[in-house]
């Protein structure tokens, strides 16, 4: 792949699958198109080596996300999961045949193309092969699938819980998992609370963590005690004994200034040099996507808020996107502008937390309240059109909730004229200090390679000198219409903490001309703020009191929701972090048969370990402020 | 000696005169570590375009007292398994030292009180340089006791690193220093003064040795960009991470009485301690203030120079371990010995100009 | 009495007894880093002393140098021994024995020299009033660089030769782990 722009090569569905029948024949189970999405269903046995010829024929270079639906059975006959108790029998009396889908996507830069691998498994045989081999970020990825759907994957290097604790019972995103809600007692009596419990629910034990480290797996106490009592006393000694042969095991987080809310990371060091880093997530896991199962679709908005808390407005976008995708609607030119400028601010927001806080990991406090100051400003414009600060939900199916208040566009304007100045100032401040310079300046440094294999998206992509942004690549929202450049590595193919942080700097620049320009549309362009399809948006309220049918239309709207059509789609956005992917899968019924987000800091934070072996713990603290997690974003 | 009527043993005189001092240079010193801490809060609140303390008294000028009362009444944790003997004295051992260091600094000229001549400074030995050294080296014990005694990796790496950045820069501190004892061949603080009384401050003869003397001078106080045994988003808080009430409070005292010494000791050395900057000038000498030696001159200065830390602590992100040891033996220490080189090449120059070529 | 006598004489032996029993604690003391800990009292004190005999550059020199020195001990301790089990182990019985002898022996060395009126006041070169007149730290000086410039030299050699030998060791240590690691 060049530098510079990825070549275009010539792609065809057909070919492929062609391709692919010819190889496999009848292991090809099915190759199926919905909404401009491929999904080629091939049989177990067959999918790392249909993954491989992706990859090497067809230059797919990036396995973007891993993910599974269990069609366990649907709507009127499915058991009520509030009902159902712990237990190891299994149901299978009363499941479909193949109950779960795992869903392989692929992208390939050069060819500017998607394609979906699909297996069908066996609820009593959920195993299938890994593909860690061929793309090591499927790491994590699996991992997920495994601890929250339970499908084994075959020669997996570490295939333990990641977000759950290990010690959980069952499988959360299964649609069998009893839910045994505790129901709100109004009452003391204690024999009474006891009985209403739930039953067979495995007492709360504290949570342990394993790690494995130079091949062994270990549990790192959260005790920081050199004396603590090391699980395997042979395996490294906890403490500082001869530290010429022997190493030290560090707790770091989940309580630690540094690791940017709730990560935990086990690290193996020798005096201070890091021999083994690995990250330990899922004390932020709030179980959203399993939430989104029990939501209509627009009650499911205010839940991605959560996700990515310091880019709200671009988790809305992902999410009212893919919904979007499946319902085929079309969203008012007025509202594709408001959601493009706002998404922008958020991505100045966001990259200002970001260039702030690394700032301060290396200990320039005053940057960091610098960056602050002028995130404010931009909360103050989401608090203008959504009247909150970080929690919008502003964004709706089909359009925007509200039209932008009255003064939002001169407060716009005043922010993008502050913020040009305000970058120069990061640029005194930082780019000429010495010190800065030498603590990122090649500190951390990952190959494209790394990065296309770990799948690392947006900033930290770019970083490796790939141009690839999908804004441009895959535009939505009408980013084409847009004059803007995607900064990127022009110098070399490894990204480090330096560029990283000269990237998000360029990128603020940008994301202002793109802002300037929204406004002047927004001024020119009128009209409705969401789509005037009923059956997916309320009628105005002056409407209700003339037509019985916007009666209706409001009343089965708020009652009941909307129902979009069966099927699946994956859409994906550019948020500050990288590829932010909705997975909507849709029965046909008002809330959704399963939402998979595939968020950007989950996928990027798979570097850490990968880069952080030979650096130092002050070091360490720059590389995950260069990863730029947050970490409701990897926990969910 | 005759005071009232009654003959007094001059020694006597001089021990209560002592004792006095003592504990005057004390709540002196004490009063000046709140009030800097506050200064500060309010100098990096301005950099950091916060608002800093301002609700406690008026414009927040009770805060130090708050914080006092605070400290005091907060529980006092001792982890289970650290070594309580040596946990409780390490914090003793900074702030007996960080006091003990500014007893040989003269703050003023001497005084004569109801006919008594007191000396502004607690004790004129003529190895003031020597000493202050000496106590320097021997408060790295606080802060390496505590990080071991605390029981908790962290600590114990922080002061790992306090023990390998201490013994470094004071080698730097050191060398900086022997450049203004050749100018004076003198290690008595107030021969120095005395020195720059005559022949104009050392500043712009030693300038290397100034700056070499406030950069290492940063890095023995533990201040940002050298604040790397409590580096608080690598090690939580270093070496003091498991203290709490009137013992941390203890570490913060040490270190901004640290810093006010080391201002003050630049002061002394390199800008006529307390004399007047227009001390010489004979048209000025008359004028009140302006003119005079004293304390206020010494005050100002060391004021100065404390603002520049500052400063510098609101400006730069941190170094690592290794570009500290790095820059220290690599960078600080040729330098150091090349400004001893130039300077004995100066006294050199010098004495052949005045025709006596002689060895001292 | 005369105060400045008075005061000379309790701080001689508030600082003497201090010595004695910070000696007596650097022996007794199980644990390393406090033994380290009485050993640095024990400098202290005696730096004190030299105070008291007008000789304060030594006291400054004694205080500089040890230390540092008492500074590594604490690293050697933190560094060698496991936190825990630095508690040493019991002493044994040959142990004991030997110390008692050597103490005993030193305890009749200073009862004879005690005895034998060996104990007169200094003489010399440098008798009081000539170093009160140069000043010490001028006479140490001078002393230093002249008449025993050839034994500092050595001597200076001989703690450049144990650094180089120190970073010889260390990398050598270093490049051991490196095999180890992979």
């Amino acid at each position: 792949m060049a530098v510079a722009t990825p070549l275009m090569k010539t792609f065809s569905v057909t070919d492929l699958a062609a391709r692919l029948r010819a190889n496999f024949g009848a292991q090809i189970l099915d190759v199926s198109e919905f909404r401009g999405e491929t999904t080629v269903t091939v049989a177990r046995e067959i999918l790392p080596d249909a993954a491989r010829m992706l990859r090497d024929e067809f230059d797919f270079d990036q396995c973007v996300d891993v993910t599974a639906l269990d069609w366990f059975l649907q709507a009127d006959n499915a058991p009520n999961p509030y009902e159902l108790v712990y237990n190891d029998e299994p149901l299978s009396d009363i499941e479909p045949s193949a109950r779960f889908q795992v869903l392989y996507h692929f992208l390939s830069h050069a060819a500017n193309a998607r394609v979906r691998l699909s297996v069908q498994l066996q609820s009593d045989d959920a195993v299938a092969p890994t593909i860690t081999e061929l793309f090591r970020g499927a790491n994590f990825f699996e991992r997920e699938v495994y601890d929250l759907m339970g499908v084994r994957f075959e020669g997996h290097p570490f295939l333990r819980r990641i977000l759950l604790p290990e010690n959980q019972v069952g499988h959360p995103l299964r649609k069998d998992f009893p839910l045994g809600y505790e129901t709100v007692e109004f009452t003391h009596n204690i024999d009474q609370i006891e009985a209403n419990k739930p039953k067979n629910v495995p007492p709360p034990r504290p949570r342990e963590a394993i790690f494995e480290i130079d091949g062994d797996v270990t549990e790192i106490p959260i005790s920081n005690s050199p004396t603590a009592a090391s699980p395997d006393p042979t395996s490294h000694g906890a403490n500082f004994h001869n530290p010429m042969t022997e190493t030290m095991l560090i707790n770091m987080g989940p309580h630690h200034p540094s690791t940017h809310g709730v990560l935990r990371v086990g690290l193996q060091t020798a005096g201070e040099k890091i021999i083994g880093a690995m990250p330990d997530i899922g004390y932020l896991h709030t179980g959203i996507e399993k939430n989104m199962e029990y939501k209509t679709y627009t009650k499911a908005i205010p839940l991605t808020d959560r996700m990515d808390y310091l880019s709200p407005l671009a988790n809305n976008l992902g999410f009212c996107l893919a919904v979007e995708k499946l319902m085929e609607i079309e969203v008012p030119e007025r509202a594709q502008i408001i959601r493009v400028l706002l998404s922008e601010v958020t991505r100045i927001a966001s990259h200002l937390v970001a260039v702030g806080t690394n700032a301060m990991d290396i200990g320039a406090v005053s940057m960091f309240t610098y960056a602050f100051r002028e995130r404010e400003y931009a909360l103050d414009l989401f608090e203008m059109v959504s009247g909150a600060r970080m929690m919008t939900s502003y964004f709706r199916v089909g359009g925007c909730a509200l039209d932008v208040p009255m003064g939002f566009s001169d407060k716009t304007r005043e922010f993008v004229k502050m913020m040009y100045g305000r970058i120069n100032e990061y640029i005194a401040l930082l780019d000429k200090n010495p010190i800065w310079k030498d603590r990122t300046i090649g500190v951390g440094a990952y190959t494209r390679r790394d990065a296309l294999q770990l799948a690392l998206t947006g900033p930290m992509l770019r970083a490796t000198g790939v141009d690839w942004d999908l804004r441009k690549a895959q535009p939505y929202s009408g980013y084409e219409t847009y004059d803007f450049q995607v900064p990127y590595n022009t110098q070399s193919d490894t990204g480090d903490i330096f560029e990283l942080y000269r990237l998000k700097i360029l990128e603020m620049g940008q994301s202002l001309r793109i802002i300037e320009q929204a406004l002047e549309r927004l001024r020119k362009t009128g009209g409705p703020v969401i789509t005037t399809n009923r059956k997916v948006a309320p009628p105005p309220k002056q409407e209700l009191q003339q037509s019985m049918e916007s009666l209706i239309h409001h009343f089965k709207l708020w009652t009941e929701g909307f129902k979009p059509p069966v099927g699946f789609v994956y859409q994906a956005i550019e948020s500050p972090r990288g590829e932010l992917g909705f997975l909507i899968s849709s029965n046909g019924t008002n809330k959704p048969h399963r939402v998979h987000v595939r968020t950007p800091s989950f996928a990027n934070l798979q570097i850490l370990s990968h880069v952080a072996p030979g650096y130092s713990i002050s070091d360490l603290v720059g590389l995950i402020a260069m990863t730029d997690i947050v970490l409701g974003d990897v926990d969910r | 000696m005759n005071i009232f009527g009654i003959v007094i043993d001059p020694a006597i005189v001089n021990f209560v005169i002592l004792v006095i001092q003592c504990i005057v240079w004390i709540v002196a010193l004490l009063t000046t570590f709140a009030y800097i801490q506050l200064v500060e809060r309010w100098t990096i609140a301005k950099i950091q375009v916060r608002i800093g303390p301002n609700r406690t008294g008026p414009r927040g000028l009770l805060q130090p007292l708050a914080d006092a009362i605070k400290a005091l009444f907060k529980e006092e944790l001792i982890p289970s398994n650290a070594d309580k003997l040596v946990f409780v004295l390490a914090p003793m051992i900074s702030v007996v030292c960080a006091l003990m260091a500014f007893a040989v600094i003269p703050v003023a000229p001497p005084i004569t009180l109801f006919g008594v001549e007191i000396p502004m400074q607690i004790a004129d030995v003529n190895v003031a340089i020597l000493y202050i050294l000496a106590i320097g080296s021997v408060s790295v014990y606080g802060t390496v006791l505590a990080g071991w005694s605390s029981n908790n990796k962290y600590s114990l790496l922080g002061s790992l690193r306090a023990a390998a950045q201490l013994i470094s820069y004071e080698v730097t501190l050191g060398l900086a220093l022997v450049g203004i004892l050749m100018l004076t061949s003198t290690l008595s603080l107030n021969g120095i003064v005395n020195f720059q009384a005559l022949n104009g401050w050392l500043f712009l003869p030693q300038i290397l040795g100034f700056c070499l003397y406030i950069i290492a001078a940063i890095a023995e106080t533990n201040r940002l960009p050298f604040d790397l045994p409590e580096a608080e988003t690598e090690l939580v808080a270093g070496y003091y991470t498991e203290y709490s009430s009137i013992k941390f409070a203890f570490f913060f005292m040490a270190e901004y009485i640290n810093i006010i010494t080391v201002c003050a000791l630049a002061t002394t050395l390199f800008f006529g301690g307390y004399l007047s900057p227009f001390h010489g000038v004979a048209a000025l000498s008359g004028i009140p203030i302006l003119g005079w030696d004293g304390i206020w001159w010494f005050a100002l200065k060391v004021f100065i120079l404390i603002f520049g830390f500052m400063w510098i602590r609101g400006t730069f992100p941190r170094l690592r371990y290794d570009q500290l040891m790095n820059f220290t033996w690599k960078f600080m220490l040729p330098v150091a010995l090349l400004n001893i080189l130039i300077t004995a090449a100066l006294i050199i120059g010098l004495s052949w100009q005045n025709g006596s070529l002689a060895l001292r | 009495m005369d105060f400045g006598v008075f005061t000379e004489a309790l701080v001689f032996y508030l600082f003497a007894a201090l010595a004695v029993l910070a000696a007596l604690g650097m022996v007794v003391a199980r644990s390393p880093v406090r033994g380290a800990l009485s050993l640095a009292l024990v400098f202290v004190a005696l730096a004190a002393m030299y105070i008291l005999l007008n000789a304060p550059f030594l006291a400054v020199a004694q205080i500089m140098i040890y230390a540092g020195a008492v500074l590594i001990l604490f690293l050697f301790v933190i560094m060698v021994l496991n936190p825990r089990t630095d508690i040493l182990g019991a002493r044994s019985r040959a142990q004991t024995l030997t110390a008692l002898v050597f103490a005993g022996a030193f305890g009749l060395l200073m009862v004879i020299v005690l005895t034998s009126g060996q104990l007169a006041p200094p003489t010399g070169k440098f008798p009081p009033q000539v170093v009160a007149a140069q000043g010490h730290t001028e006479v140490i000086g001078a002393l230093l660089f002249t008449q025993f410039l050839l034994p500092f030299e050595i001597a200076s050699m001989l703690l450049l030769i144990a650094i180089v030998g120190a970073m010889v060791l260390a990398r050598r240590e270093k490049g051991a782990r490196k095999n180890i690691e992979g």
